[in-house]
């Protein structure tokens, strides 16, 4: 196993080849935040220019549905191009790095865990969940052909389908998963303009500061659809912490989002269509975390996250199922 | 096999003890690890207190509404290809009533205070 500096003097390779002979990476940091990508992030110095970044190394999981760290990096560059308030992508790793599949990005600051940003009253202004309807809309009049590898992605195609094709893979039986996709599948609304969507957009994942959103991140679920699903997503019960009585992901009520979405130019919103994709959104949550539990049992990554993971989906299965039968909003 | 004191609950409630204590002193990353393995702890203490009788009762339940004999297991996987299918979509409330009951005490183990106030029946 290779150590931290095996590591390091591997990131200052992979610098130099890039940026010149002279360049080096100092003030290298790891943050703890789990999941199954190593990230770190260190100062790139050439010359007089010293740069914070961000390193993600991405590897690619049997069974994953999530994109690799090239159609990651080729998405974030598109939205990037587009002045979404996304990390710059600055460079990717390749073979002759032995870093396996990963990229560079910017350091962006910001704060980015959710329990803060809605305790701040400086983060968690009136205004935001406004923003956010507008961050959406900008993102989801992106075109899509810069990514149009995305339409080959499971859940581009039928994001139904997709879950419980995963489902199938994993193995386990969970009977409310099964109600919430059937229930899915029965009030299946007519197809809509497929639409380029992050697909787990919340304040879990973006970085925010008193001005506002500094950086969407995790883009591995981007893949195209109903600009619904991303609008539900956002607003299922999971993502609202403390405030469930607040949908717009604990900041206010659904309309503060939807208003700022169309506001911003965002087609009109069927605030029923979003309710829908809120249930698809709890059935595609408990969905991942029976994933996490499958990587655990089966021994492709371990550890305590991924097995409180598979014990969590029953949390989100009730959700689920008191929002089937409307005693959840 | 009979074993001397202390008993797997005071075993674990110690190793809970611990982290709870240890918790707070680790720097951010593990302090949040220590925090899931405290959570964890707590999953096996409930799981280890709850009664067995909770699956029995689920299991009659389950045959019931299925209209066959079996276990747990082989009839939860009977159940999820009648809701796939479309077997059971005239008795959709009774199926998610059925569910949500075993759900429920799922959740009990897991995390008690996730229940809304009033838990249905």
């Amino acid at each position: 196993m290779s150590t931290d500096a095996d590591v390091d003097a591997s990131y200052g390779r992979a610098v130099r080849r890039r940026f010149g002979a002279g360049a080096r990476i100092e003030a290298v940091t790891r943050p703890t935040l789990g999941g199954a990508n190593t990230t770190v992030v260190f100062d790139i110095v050439h010359g007089a220019t010293r740069r914070r970044v961000v390193s993600r190394q991405t590897p690619t999981l049997i069974g994953s549905p999530f994109l690799n760290g090239h159609q990651q990096f080729e998405v974030m560059r598109a939205v990037h191009a587009q002045g979404l308030p996304v990390p710059e992508p600055l460079f990717e790793y390749d073979a002759v790095d032995g870093l396996g599949e990963g990229f560079v990005v910017a350091f962006t600051s910001g704060e980015t865990l959710p329990q803060r940003i809605l305790r701040s009253k400086e983060l968690a202004r009136p205004e935001l969940a406004g923003e956010l309807g507008g961050l959406l809309a900008q993102l989801h009049a992106c075109p899509t052909e810069p990514v149009g590898f995305l339409a080959s992605v499971a859940d581009s195609c039928d994001p139904l389908a997709a879950q419980r094709d995963r489902m199938d893979i994993y193995g386990e039986p969970h009977p409310a998963i099964e109600l919430g996709l059937r229930w899915l599948e029965r009030h299946r609304p007519p197809g809509t303009a497929k639409r380029l969507l992050h697909g787990d957009f919340r304040v879990g994942n973006l970085l925010v500061d008193a001005g506002g959103v500094r950086g969407v991140l995790d883009w591995e679920c981007s893949h195209f659809g109903d600009v619904h699903e991303d609008l539900g997503w956002f607003c299922a019960r999971p993502w609202r912490f403390s405030r469930p009585d607040l949908a717009a992901g604990g900041l206010g009520p659904r309309e503060a989002l939807l208003d700022g979405y169309e506001a911003a130019g965002g087609r009109a919103v069927d605030l029923a269509r979003v309710r829908y994709w809120e249930v698809f959104a709890l059935t595609r949550w408990a969905v991942l975390n029976v994933m996490q539990a499958h990587g655990h049992v089966r021994g492709i990554r371990r550890g305590l996250v991924f097995a409180a993971c598979g014990r969590n989906a029953s949390l989100v299965e009730y959700d689920l199922l008191m929002t089937l039968t409307g005693d959840f909003d | 096999m009979a074993q001397y004191q202390p008993d797997l609950n005071d075993v674990l409630r110690t190793v809970r003890a611990f982290l709870e204590d240890v918790g707070p002193r680790l720097g951010e990353g593990d302090r949040y690890q220590a925090r899931v393995a405290t959570f964890l702890v707590g999953v096996a203490e409930r799981e280890l207190a709850s009664a067995e009788g909770a699956d029995r009762a689920f299991e009659a339940r389950l045959a019931g509404l299925l209209g066959v004999p079996g276990d747990v297991a082989s009839l939860t996987g009977s159940l999820c290809e009648a809701i796939r299918s479309g077997e059971l979509d005239r008795r959709w409330d009774e199926t998610v009533a059925l569910v949500l009951g075993d759900v429920v005490e799922k959740v009990k183990i897991v995390r008690p205070d996730h229940l809304a106030t009033k838990p249905r029946p």
